[in-house]
């Protein structure tokens, strides 16, 4: 079997889902072994002027030049991955999208609005055809591994499409939100195995949301029956999926 | 026998195999495996999880495979269950009901087999209704019964497996004043049971049920699957085959599912014939209640339900209609 040709590349992040990759420390040789990897942005510095089968994108888009090297990266490969909470949702670089306007956010950071031309940071999808997303800030390196193999086999990763709540019960957790902190487990999807309820405290929703499925407003009623103020729901939403229209539109 | 003699009981079960027992973990009551009774919550009033995870694991392997021959994974030694109330004893005699009918699960059926149930009576709270669901009383399904009667326990036999173990000496013969005290005792916790719900006819009225209604009695349900991963008799799972990375060895998994989650009825192509909470509360209720009644009144999917949804004021509008 030819070994699937695989890119893997980054924009405005922080690297840390690429990290993760190289966090899989005992399945790292077994995972080069099998794939062909033509392009890791971290790894190596090679950026082979290649076709691929798989491109692993990293980051938010949010200038020009990304947005065209994104459409580039698309034409070449035959699946794009979205991995991460940037390249799935814009990241928490978006959380103020549709309230800060980006000049504005260029003159507080550089003094000056025309330093270069910048966008809103928003996820790939905004742009190119997404084929999958590893959601997460940053991902799960088992579930990057469980994808990477189900690729390596012709299908289509399973994606996680129910909440946190189910691994969380799954875990025999009590409830947080119940116990009155601000858990966004319900609204975001699993596969983190309801990491941060099992430690006690709130999930802050670092897996975005389930497209199309989570019931933002009625996390937002259950949040104000449970006394949260309407800002700080407002906050904690758009920390990781400011981008998602439900939650872009709440006042 | 008498309370003081329930440590001996103990160690005698333990000897058929590890126990699995009520413990308390901060808020909650959940069932993990013990060494000594004085880990056990003996009073307690529901465990987070149902005890039906020792026969249908949340989460287990199911099979081997390596891409020539496969092979089952049978996890079924013997063990104990103590301290079982009635209301899970009558949600493990529903699940019977489908994984011992034929064809039956092997998994299920083995461990059903091998694992002892010792019941123990309960601290009802305002949320259990199992007197309106027939389930306040275990006729059956264990092999030992202990109900609190004060200074002592009067045990009920139901097998020969059970009967082996109340052989010791400290096992009285029961008099007419433990009769009547085991009878003050029941009948004071059906007392105490005030929650009711009038199941009569309701699966015609859930089918009924206009979808307005529907909409504002699900208006806050956020889909998160919490109430079916708690019900003693919730019976779906889901399987799946998770690979290796030389893509031909790998298991197969099964886990517990619900039906209020999206994927429960996804079909090929991307259809969902319950695509909303409105489609799938309605099949909730239609399978709990609707027929035969699945539901044993144990409350946990209302005190578990992060948007605090009522099982039984759902029901109660839906009798009314508005
Ligand atoms: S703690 Fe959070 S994730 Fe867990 S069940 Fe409650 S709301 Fe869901
Ligand atoms: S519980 Fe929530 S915040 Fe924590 S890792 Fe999981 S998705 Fe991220
Ligand atoms: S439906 Fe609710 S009350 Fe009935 S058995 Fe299941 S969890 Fe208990
Ligand atoms: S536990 Fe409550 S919020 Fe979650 S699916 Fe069930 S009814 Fe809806």
């Amino acid at each position: 079997m030819k070994k699937p040709r695989v890119g893997i590349f980054g924009f405005t992040g922080c690297a840390g889902d690429q990290l993760m990759i190289l966090n899989l420390e005992d399945e790292l040789l077994d995972l080069v072994g099998a794939l062909d990897i033509k392009s890791f942005t971290m790894a190596s510095s090679l950026v082979e002027d290649d076709e691929y089968d798989v491109a692993f994108v990293e980051g938010s888009i949010t200038t020009p030049k990304q947005k065209e090297k994104l459409e580039q990266i698309r034409n070449k490969s035959k699946l794009l991955v979205a991995i991460g909470d940037c390249a799935a949702w814009g990241g928490v670089q978006a959380s103020c999208n549709g309230i800060v306007s980006v000049s504005k956010k260029m003159v507080e950071v550089y003094g000056s609005r025309n330093v270069w031309e910048i966008y809103e940071s928003k996820p790939l999808s905004a742009y190119v055809k997404v084929d999958f997303v590893l959601p997460g800030c940053p991902i799960e390196k088992e579930e990057f591994l469980r994808a990477a193999t189900s690729l390596l086999h012709g299908d289509i990763p399973e994606a996680v499409d129910y909440p946190v709540c189910v691994e969380c019960k799954l875990r025999e957790n009590g409830c947080v939100l119940l116990e009155g902190r601000l858990c966004l487990g319900p609204i975001t999807p699993g596969g983190c195995k309801a990491r941060c309820p099992s430690l006690g405290v709130d999930c802050i929703g670092c897996r975005g949301v389930i497209d199309g499925e989570s019931r933002i407003k009625s996390a937002i009623e259950v949040f104000k029956e449970a006394g949260f103020e309407k800002d700080y729901v407002k906050k904690r939403l758009r920390m990781f999926a400011a981008n998602y229209p439900e939650i872009l539109e709440v006042k | 026998m008498a309370k003081a003699d329930l440590p001996k009981l103990f160690r005698t079960l333990a000897k058929y195999g590890p126990v699995v027992a009520p413990v308390r973990v901060g808020e909650n009551v959940v069932f993990r495996e013990v060494t000594s009774l004085e880990e056990v919550e003996l009073e307690y009033t529901r465990s987070l999880t149902p005890p039906k995870k020792l026969f249908l694991g949340p989460q287990e392997e199911i099979l081997k495979f390596d891409g020539e021959k496969y092979e089952e994974v049978f996890e079924d030694g013997k063990a104990v269950l103590f301290g079982v109330h009635a209301c899970d004893i009558n949600g493990l005699l529903k699940l019977d009901e489908i994984y011992l009918d034929s064809p039956q699960d092997e998994y299920y059926a083995r461990r059903r087999e091998n694992v002892m149930i010792v019941g123990m009576s309960c601290v009802p709270d305002e949320r259990c209704f199992c007197t309106s669901t027939g389930s306040s009383y275990a006729y059956g399904g264990f092999d030992l019964f202990l109900h609190d009667i004060g200074r002592e326990y009067v045990v009920r036999v139901r097998t020969e497996r059970g009967y082996e173990f109340t052989k010791d000496g400290y096992f009285k013969r029961m008099e007419e004043k433990d009769f009547l005290a085991f009878k003050k005792a029941e009948e004071k916790k059906v007392r105490s049971i005030k929650r009711k719900v009038d199941l009569a006819g309701i699966g015609d009225l859930i089918d009924v049920t206009p979808k307005s209604l529907w909409e504002e009695l699900t208006a806050k349900c956020l889909a998160c699957g919490s109430c079916n991963l708690v019900c003693p008799t919730c019976q779906c799972y889901d399987v799946l085959d998770v690979l290796e990375l030389d893509i031909r060895s790998g298991s197969r998994i099964r886990r517990w599912d619900s039906c209020m989650l999206k994927r429960h009825a996804l079909v090929a192509g991307g259809g969902n014939f319950r695509p909303t909470v409105v489609e799938r509360t309605a099949n909730r209720l239609s399978c709990k209640v609707g027929g035969e009644i699945r539901c044993v009144g144990c409350g946990r999917c209302t005190v578990y339900c992060p948007a605090k949804i009522d099982l039984v004021e759902m029901l109660e509008r839906i009798r009314v209609g508005a």
